[in-house]
C-alpha cells in the first residue's frame, strides 16, 4: 500500500532533522516570550520545592548535603542526565556553601568529576566564599556503582548529612545507600526508566524520566522555561501525530 | 574572549556531530569520526585524573580521616595493581588478581543489593499511598505471571503476561522514553546554541 506520507516510507533522518528544527524554533519562540514577561505554568514537582526547603534546612542546621552522582555519556549513562546533576549540584552548592559545610559529593563516572569540581567551585565563589575549596570535596571512587555506593556510605556515615542527592544512572547500588542511611532525605532523579522503578521506591523525593532535566526551569533558571514549554508543545504535536498515524494504519491508508 | 573560542569550538564540534547524523555527507563522518575518538582519548585522561583524585582523598584520609586503616588498604592494593597490571599486562598474577579478589567481592556486595532491594520494596508498601498500592498489585501480578508454576496451572496464563508486557507496559515505557527523548534534546539544543555554557563555566 503507498504511504500516506512518502517521508515515512524509510529513511528517518529527514524526520529527526524537521523535529530537531521544530523544536529549536518553538524553544526561540517560548524562551522570548518568557523573557518578554509573558505567564508561563509550571505544574508543581514537590522534589523540587523540596530541594530549596532542604537548602535553607541545611543552613539553619549547619548541615552539609551530600551529592552521588551517576555515570554520564560516554561511560554508559546520559549525558543530559549528568547535565541535570551539575545543575543541581550547582543550586545546592550556591545556597549551602556560607554554613561552612559546604556539598560533599562522590561519582562512578571521571568525566563528570573534573565538571563537578568546577562548578561546585564556581558556585562557593558565587556565594561569597573567598577560599572556595578547589574540588577536595568531590571524589572519585572508581568506574563501578557499587564502589561508588561503597564509598558514600562512609562518607555519609562519617558526614550525617541533612539530605542526599542520588543524581543520573545509578543503578540498583542506589538502594544501598536509601536502606542503610534511612534518617537521610534522599532525593533521587533518573532518566533511565529502570533506575526511575528503583528510586521510587527508594527515595524520600524522587524525579523521573524528563522531569529531571527540567530542574533548572523550577530551581533557577527562567532562560530554561522557554525550552520547558517548548518540550510540552511538541509533545502534544507528536500526541496528536501518533493517535492520526493510529487511525489512519486502521482504516489502511498507511502501513 | 577565551570563553568565547571555547564556546565557539564546543558549539561548532556538536553541531558538526550532529549534522553528520542526520546528513550523508563523507566528509562530515570522518569529521565527526575524528571528534567522537577524541572525546574517547578525553575520557582516558579523565579516568586518569579520577585515580590521581582517588590516591589524593586517600593520602589525606590516612592524616586526617577517622578510617585510616581502610585508606592504607585501598592505596596498597591500587598501587599493587595498578604495578602489576602495567609490568605484567598478560600475566596470572593479574588475572589472579581480578578472579580471586575482585570478582568475588563485586559479587558479594552485589547479593547485598537482593536484600536492600526486598527492604525497599517493603518500606515503599508500608507507606500505604495510592502509589504504594498501584506498585504493590503490578509487581504482585507480574511476579505471579513471571513464575513457571502458573503456566503449569493455566496455560494460557503465558499469552497474558506477553499481553501486559507488549501492551500496557510498553506503552508506559514508551511514553517515559519519548519525554526523555524531547529533554535530552531541548537540553543538547540549550548546550549547542550555548544558552547553557557548563565548558566555560558560565551560568
Amino acid at each position: 500500500m503507498t504511504p500516506l506520507v512518502p517521508l515515512l516510507s524509510g529513511n528517518t533522518e529527514p524526520i529527526a532533522l524537521i523535529v530537531i528544527l521544530i523544536l529549536g524554533a518553538l524553544m526561540a519562540l517560548f524562551t522570548l516570550r518568557a523573557r518578554g514577561g509573558g505567564r508561563m505554568a509550571l505544574r508543581p514537582l514537590r522534589a523540587f520545592e523540596r530541594l530549596s526547603e532542604l537548602c535553607s534546612q541545611a543552613t539553619e542546621s549547619a548541615a552539609t548535603v551530600f551529592a552521588t552522582l551517576g555515570s554520564s555519556a560516554p561511560e554508559g549513562g546520559s549525558l543530559a542526565s549528568a547535565q541535570a546533576a551539575l545543575m543541581l549540584l550547582r543550586f545546592v552548592g550556591r545556597n549551602i556553601a556560607h554554613t561552612g559545610r559546604p556539598v560533599r559529593a562522590t561519582t562512578c563516572d571521571s568525566g563528570l568529576l573534573p565538571a563537578a569540581q568546577g562548578t561546585l567551585t564556581r558556585a562557593e565563589r558565587a556565594d561569597g566564599l573567598r577560599h572556595p575549596r578547589t574540588g577536595s570535596h568531590i571524589s572519585f571512587a572508581g568506574p563501578e556503582p557499587l564502589g561508588m555506593a561503597v564509598e558514600a556510605e562512609c562518607a555519609m556515615a562519617d558526614d550525617a548529612p541533612l539530605a542526599n542527592l542520588l543524581i543520573g544512572d545509578l543503578g540498583a547500588e542506589a538502594l544501598m545507600l536509601t536502606e542503610t542511611h534511612p534518617g537521610v532525605i534522599h532525593c533521587a532523579g533518573s532518566d533511565d526508566p529502570a533506575d526511575g522503578a528503583l528510586l521510587q521506591i527508594a527515595g524520600d523525593e524522587t524525579v523521573i524520566g524528563e522531569d529531571v532535566l527540567s530542574g533548572g526551569a523550577y530551581l533557577d533558571r527562567p532562560s530554561h522555561m522557554g525550552s520547558l514549554v517548548a518540550q510540552d508543545a511538541l509533545r502534544a504535536v507528536l500526541i496528536v501525530a501518533i493517535l492520526v498515524g493510529v487511525v489512519a494504519a486502521s482504516i489502511g491508508l498507511w502501513g | 574572549m577565551r570563553r568565547i573560542v571555547i564556546a565557539a569550538v564546543a558549539v561548532i564540534a556538536g553541531l558538526l556531530v550532529c549534522l553528520s547524523m542526520l546528513l550523508p555527507s563523507p566528509w562530515l563522518g570522518r569529521v565527526s569520526d575524528m571528534l567522537l575518538e577524541g572525546t574517547l582519548i578525553l575520557a582516558a585522561f579523565a579516568l586518569l585524573l579520577g585515580l590521581l583524585n582517588i590516591l589524593r582523598t586517600h593520602t589525606r584520609a590516612v592524616f586526617q580521616g577517622p578510617r585510616r586503616g581502610q585508606s592504607i588498604l585501598l592505596i596498597v592494593a591500587l598501587l599493587l595493581t595498578l604495578a602489576i597490571g602495567l609490568l605484567f599486562p598478560q600475566s596470572a598474577a593479574n588475572a589472579w588478581v581480578f578472579d580471586h579478589v575482585y570478582l568475588p567481592i563485586q559479587a558479594s556486595l552485589g547479593a547485598l543489593l537482593a536484600f536492600v532491594a526486598l527492604q525497599a520494596a517493603y518500606r515503599a508498601f508500608r507507606l500505604r499511598t495510592v502509589d504504594a498500592a498501584i506498585l504493590l498489585v503490578s509487581s504482585l501480578i507480574m511476579l505471579f505471571l513471571q513464575i513457571p508454576a502458573t503456566a503449569a496451572l493455566w496455560p494460557r496464563l503465558g499469552s497474558v503476561r506477553d499481553w501486559m508486557l507488549a501492551v500496557p507496559v510498553a506503552a508506559g515505557v514508551r511514553g517515559l522514553l519519548l519525554g526523555i527523548a524531547l529533554g535530552t534534546m531541548a537540553t543538547a539544543l540549550r548546550i549547542l546554541l550555548a544558552v547553557d555554557r557548563p565548558y566555560t563555566g558560565e551560568e
